[in-house]
Parts: structure tokens; C-alpha cells; sequence
């Protein structure tokens, strides 16, 4: 994929070295050691989106072999492509099984048998030499945790059987849905999510390098932050869709919100004000429920804003046990939105409740 | 003849009436095509989503795109069976309804986008915009820059979690070539690593001052005397969705027979509603196994007339609830907000409907009971 205006950012600025990736220490140091010891395991990254998982994964291919062999050496499969049991017998396997030549320099090259080495002819720009050039293939399976338990469990014996030329890098949200015998072939990496600073430097970088501008750098990034949640992706979305809605020009701390798509925190101070107001009845809180919902804003988000508002307030004005049983019912209801129920139904249940227990305090 | 609501869609962004905010963005975004992110729209249904979708198409394409036609295509899973979608093409953009593939859409969605992504689009060269009319022959020269096409698809939120999760790294990876517009009404049902690889765009639903405006634009671009008081009751009855609040004036121009409306003429709920009023007030009246028996066949009428179950549900409660007291009201939505999840979970929905209202004979006898005992 050409670098074009056109390419996103997140694209654009993925790291390409195993050194540019920010934060993730352990897993980057052990990573390292391990290509330049030449001995690298299987491998099963996990952890949160947006924490750079693939991206360590296609750097440290990247680290590993010349351009001109990448294509050779890594098989990347997604989400996006078909996996069901029959990919993992026919495409893997046949993909793994394949015996790779390991041809470091021209001279090493004649002491392999010459149908090997057709491909290796051509001359390369950059020396080879820079490069490890492992004598094994990489197989990479991006959102591996949608890959049905029926083709893991075909990938068992697979893996083990080709583990002389052939890794296995398995990336996933939730280690779970791995089943246990394949996790357990592999060498776990844990993701954390990225601490607010080094995702600020990163994002000060880029927004350096792309000229964005702020009206406060500091509140602006701060608010993108605050949105994203440890989620790297997220805030660089963020900031390049708020660099070009402002049509390139200064951008303001109150436009975050919108272009995360979170409600602002008006919209659940209001809610709060009408629980709290004496006066209020079950009817104006359904019309402000109900108004919330034709405005556009996910349920999801409202609860959790309000689970939080909730949550710290005093016990004079709401008992420890309205508290949590608020607590069990939003967790509930997000349950529910989960199994995709009605937004409207699963919110205004939620929030009679929070008015209940205000009325009964 | 066409609809009002279709004749008198914006078709331009200017045109636009409310949520001017939005609109200065996508604006903005159509000024830039090159750097147009994959956009997310969502909002209640009747807000404008599609409409601005469309708009924005054009700000893109020019013309072109409004040049559309209707292609079915057939798709063969792996499995060796085929699926049959519908899709709504220009030259530049393919809209599409996933939702209409059934379990299979996880394919049908891979197998559109790399086939969009696989070809660039023909505008690029400029070459072939050689044969088509010549009115368009300056838009394409302004736009030839655009090189990606675009797939629109609509009601992600009905997308199974697989195929959400296949979009993930497909969107990445051909969005050179190809770019997405996704529109759902729900946003919570679209997953998490999607709604971060979107710019999200909130249409919110227009408020009453807002259908007012458009209704009487409507009214004046059709010739009709539309007085406020009328106006004001259709805003009020449509529950802000300005689609059923053009469908509503078209019903009242049609009932009163002349292009002079009057402000007493009443405004028509549809049957449906009517019909669930209907057994609202049956229920609350007398609570009694016999009358369960007599709501169970309004709920089949219902459902045979293809009312979605949760739309029945939700409009029920509504209703059941206007006339309670207070403390009743908690209850009620509580079991309305369990049975609705019991109904998406699922599969029969006449189960969950009658076990609702057999609830609310529960709830509502009891309290009956407890205050004249």
C-alpha cells in the first residue's frame, strides 16, 4: 500500500522497527533477545485494542527479513479472511509444511541444491546482510480469538509438527477464547494499555510531523486521552478526524467529545440534576431519557457516565445500597445491550431505578 | 408518483435544513476527498442519516453518483450454497443492506469489499469518463483525483459479530482503494475495534422547530395551505422522525382532498398503534386468564402483520405506563426491559410477548389488590 495522502494515520505511523513501539518494554526486550539469539517461540500476544499487538508482530517480521522475502517468509490471515477448519487444513498446512532456503550470501547459495535458489537470483538493493534472515516462515493470525474452536484444535498438532520451519504468531483481545492446549504451545505476551504519557509523546509526535494545530496542546491531547482509554488507535483516529473536520485549522477541546462519539457531560449532569430535583416525577425523567436517545447517543455510554456520577456521591444523598444495586443493574442492562436488546427499554429501566432509589432515600 | 419524502430529499448539501454543525463537517470532509476517513453515521431512524449519506456521495462524485441502479448478485459461500443480495450501484459507490444475507453476511461483506478494492476506480485515469455525457465531463475533471470508491453499508448494527470482526483489518488494509460509509441506528451494537477505526457522525434527530421548518417547506413547494396548528400536531406525533412526519402530511393532504388543509382535521395514528392501544386497554381493564387468551390472538394479529416484536413491546409499555401510578412504573419497565432481552435472545417471539403481558396482569392485580384489601 502506497503512503498517499489517502493512508490513515494509524497506518502512516505504525511503527516499523521493533524499537519505535512505545512502552510495551518486556515484550519488545524479550523479542529482541530472541532474534538475535535466532531462537524465537511460538507466540500468542493478547491484551486491549489499540495497544500495538500487530503492529510488534508485523515489525518484528519486518526486523527479521528483507523486504523482497517478506512475502516469501510471512503468511498473514485475519478476520477478514476466510478460517474456517478447512483454511487451517489446506492453506496453513500446506503453507507450513513448505520448506524454506536459507541463503544468506551468494556463496552460501551453491551448497544448496539449485531448485531451491531460482527465486534468491535476483539482486537486491539493500544488503542482505542487515538482515537475521532466520531459516523458518512466520505465520500470523490476527483476531485469532474469531477462529472457530473446531480449526484450533486443528492447528494443534500443525503447529507442532512444522515447528522446525514454521512460528506461529497467534494475536487476540481475550486469551479465553484461545483453547488451552494451543495457548499452551505458545509464549504468552501480555499487552497493557498504554499509560496517558507515553501515548501523549507518540501523539505530539505525530501531530507535530502533521501539523496539527491546538488552541491548548495540552487540554486538546488531554481530552483525546481521556476519550481513548489506553486505546493508541483510537486517539490517533481522533486526532486526524478532528484535524480535518476543523478543515485544518485550530482545533478546540470541546470538539473531542463529538468526534470520539461519546455524549458530552452535560448531557448526564442534566440526568443527575432531574434525579436529584425533588420535584421530578417519573415523566420528566422518561422525557429526558427519551430525548438522550433521539439525540443520538449510545445507552452504553450513558450508563457508564452515570454509573460513575453515581458512584461518588455521598451517602447522605444515597445509601450504600441503592449504590449497588444501581451497580448490579447497569451491569445488567450492559449485558443486555450486549445480546443487542433495545437501547431505549434497557436505559429507561436503568435510570427508573436510579430514580427510585433517589425518592427512597 | 413518488413519495414526498423522496421527492423533496435534499439532494445537495447545502440543502440540508437542520443539524448545520454536521453539515459544515461533511463539508469540510467533501472538500478533501483524498484524506476522507471511513465514517459511521448513527442516530434514530427518520433523522437523515441516508439522506446526508447521499449528499455527501454527491459533494464527492458530482453527478455520477446519483446515476444509480439496481444489481442483484449472487454469491456462493464455501459451503456451496448461494446468497442472493441486492445492491444499490453507481459508478463510484456500491450501498448495500448485509443484513439481507442472513448468517452468511460475514462472506458477503469480505467478498464486495475486495472486489471494490481489488479494481481502482476508472474515474482516476479520467479515461472512460469520455463517453458519458458531457454535462459531467466537468465534475469528473474536478473529482478525478478520487481514486477509491466507496462501500456504503447499511444497518451494521443487524451485522453479526463475525462479520464486524472481518471488517476489522479489511478496512485497514484496502483503504487506499476503498473506502467505507456505515449507518446504524444503534451504536452499541456495533463492536469496539470498528467504532475506533471510525470518524463517528451523529445525526440527531430533528427537533419539533426543525419538522416544522421541513414540513412547511414541503408544504409550500406542493402548494398546499398548511396551517401551524396542524403543523405543530404532526411534529408532535411523529416522536421527532421526520419521515413519518412527511408520510403523515402526505396522508392528511390526501384525506382532506383539496390543497387546503384544516386544523382540525385529526391526524391518523396507523393501524398498528391503534391496535395496540387497543390491548393496552384491554389488560389494564380486567386481568383474567381469559382476557390473556384474547390478547395472545391481538399479539398473533400482530405479528402475522410483520410488526417486529420488540417494536410491539416497546409501544405496549409505553402505553401500559401512561396511566400508572408511580410506584408501578419501575416494575413494569423492568419486566419490559427483561422480556425484550429474552426476545433478541430468542427465537419465538409470541413466548415473550404473552409472558409479558401475563407479567403486567401479575404486577397490576396484585396492586390492585393490596390497596383495597
Amino acid at each position: 500500500m502506497s503512503l498517499s495522502e489517502a493512508t490513515p494515520w494509524v497506518e502512516k505511523y505504525r511503527p516499523k522497527k521493533l524499537t519505535e513501539v512505545s512502552h510495551q518494554n518486556e515484550v519488545v526486550s524479550t523479542l529482541q533477545n530472541a532474534v538475535s539469539t535466532n531462537r524465537l517461540p511460538h507466540l500468542l500476544l493478547y491484551g486491549p485494542p489499540g495497544t500495538g499487538k500487530t503492529s510488534v508482530a508485523l515489525a518484528l517480521c519486518k526486523t527479521l527479513w528483507h523486504p523482497s522475502q517478506y512475502s516469501k517468509r510471512v503468511l498473514e490471515l485475519n478476520a477478514s479472511d476466510e478460517r474456517g477448519i478447512s483454511v487451517v487444513r489446506e492453506k496453513i498446512k500446506h503453507f507450513a509444511s513448505l520448506a524454506v532456503s536459507n541463503a544468506p550470501n551468494p556463496n552460501a547459495r551453491k551448497n544448496f541444491f539449485g531448485k531451491q535458489d531460482v527465486e534468491m537470483k535476483e539482486p537486491d538493493e539493500e544488503p542482505e546482510d542487515e538482515y537475521p534472515n532466520p531459516p523458518f516462515k512466520v505465520i500470523i493470525l490476527d483476531e485469532a480469538d474469531t477462529v472457530t474452536p473446531d480449526a484450533q484444535a486443528a492447528l494443534r498438532r500443525i503447529i507442532e509438527a512444522h515447528s522446525k520451519i514454521t512460528r506461529f504468531i497467534l494475536i487476540c483481545n481475550y486469551v479465553t477464547r484461545i483453547i488451552e492446549p494451543l495457548a499452551s504451545r505458545c509464549a504468552k505476551f501480555r499487552f497493557q494499555s498504554l499509560p496517558p504519557q507515553s501515548m501523549l509523546n507518540r501523539l505530539k509526535f505525530i501531530g507535530e510531523a502533521e501539523g496539527v494545530q491546538y488552541a491548548n496542546a495540552d487540554e486538546v491531547l488531554g481530552e483525546i486521552l481521556d476519550k481513548a482509554q489506553g486505546d493508541m488507535r483510537r486517539a490517533v483516529t481522533t486526532l486526524q478526524s478532528a484535524h480535518m473536520l476543523s478543515g485544518k485549522k485550530i482545533i478546540q477541546k470541546d470538539d473531542i467529545a463529538e468526534m470520539a462519539g461519546l455524549p458530552p457531560s452535560n448531557v448526564c449532569q442534566e440526568l443527575m440534576n432531574i434525579f436529584q430535583d425533588p420535584k421530578s416525577n417519573f415523566g420528566t425523567m422518561e422525557k429526558a431519557v427519551q430525548n438522550c436517545l433521539m439525540e443520538g447517543y449510545a445507552a452504553q455510554y450513558i450508563m457508564k457516565d452515570l454509573l460513575n456520577r453515581v458512584m461518588v456521591l455521598d451517602d447522605k444523598i444515597l445509601k450504600e445500597l441503592h449504590k449497588a444495586n444501581i451497580a448490579i443493574k447497569i451491569a445488567e442492562a450492559d449485558k443486555c445491550l450486549v445480546d443487542s436488546a433495545d437501547e431505549g427499554l434497557q436505559l429507561l429501566m436503568v435510570c427508573s431505578l436510579i430514580l427510585k432509589c433517589f425518592k427512597n432515600n | 408518483m413518488p413519495l414526498w419524502v423522496d421527492k423533496h430529499r435534499p439532494k445537495d448539501l447545502s440543502q440540508l435544513t437542520y443539524h448545520d454543525d454536521t453539515t459544515s463537517r461533511l463539508k469540510s470532509l467533501a472538500e478533501d476527498p483524498h484524506s476522507l476517513p471511513h465514517l459511521l453515521f448513527y442516530g434514530p431512524s427518520g433523522a437523515g442519516k441516508k439522506t446526508r449519506i447521499s449528499c455527501l456521495l454527491k459533494a464527492i462524485y458530482g453527478n455520477g453518483a446519483e446515476r444509480l441502479r439496481l444489481d442483484k448478485r449472487t454469491f456462493k459461500t464455501p459451503t456451496n450454497r448461494s446468497v442472493d443480495v441486492n445492491m444499490i450501484c453507481s459508478n463510484y459507490h456500491i450501498e448495500l443492506n448485509p443484513g439481507d444475507a442472513g448468517i452468511y453476511d460475514r462472506f458477503v461483506v469480505q467478498e464486495v469489499i475486495k472486489e471494490m478494492a481489488a479494481n481502482k476506480s476508472l474515474n482516476a485515469g479520467g479515461g472512460i469518463m469520455g463517453i458519458s455525457a458531457s454535462t459531467e465531463e466537468d465534475d469528473s475533471k474536478k473529482k478525478k483525483a478520487v481514486e477509491y470508491k466507496i462501500v456504503v453499508l447499511m444497518e451494521v448494527d443487524k451485522l453479526t459479530k463475525q462479520a464486524q470482526a472481518a471488517l476489522r483489518r479489511t478496512m485497514e488494509k484496502y483503504s487506499s482503494t476503498c473506502r467505507l460509509i456505515l449507518c446504524c441506528n444503534n451504536q452499541s451494537k456495533v463492536i469496539d475495534p470498528l467504532r475506533s477505526r471510525c470518524l463517528g457522525m451523529r445525526i440527531a434527530a430533528p427537533s419539533h422547530d426543525d419538522v416544522c421548518v421541513a414540513l412547511k417547506n414541503v408544504a409550500a413547494k406542493e402548494k398546499i395551505t398548511l396551517p401551524d396548528k396542524l403543523t405543530i400536531g404532526i411534529a408532535e406525533e411523529c416522536s421527532r422522525n421526520l419521515r413519518r412526519a412527511m408520510l403523515m402530511l402526505e396522508t392528511s393532504r390526501v384525506n382532506a382532498g383539496s390543497t387546503v388543509l384544516r386544523d382540525n382535521q385529526g391526524i391518523h395514528k396507523t393501524d398498528w398503534e391503534m391496535f395496540i392501544l387497543q390491548l393496552a386497554r384491554d389488560i389494564t381493564m380486567e386481568q383474567s386468564p381469559q382476557k390473556l387468551i384474547a390478547a395472545r390472538e391481538k399479539l398473533y394479529e400482530l405479528l402475522i402483520n410483520c410488526i417486529p416484536a420488540t417494536l410491539i413491546l416497546k409501544t405496549l409499555t409505553m402505553e401500559l405506563i401512561q396511566n400508572l401510578d408511580d410506584e408501578l412504573k419501575y416494575e413494569v419497565i423492568e419486566a419490559a426491559a427483561f422480556y425484550e432481552h429474552r426476545i433478541a435472545m430468542g427465537s419465538k417471539d409470541i413466548f415473550h410477548l404473552e409472558a409479558f403481558v401475563a407479567k403486567f396482569m401479575t404486577i397490576y392485580k396484585k396492586y390492585l389488590n393490596d390497596m383495597f384489601a
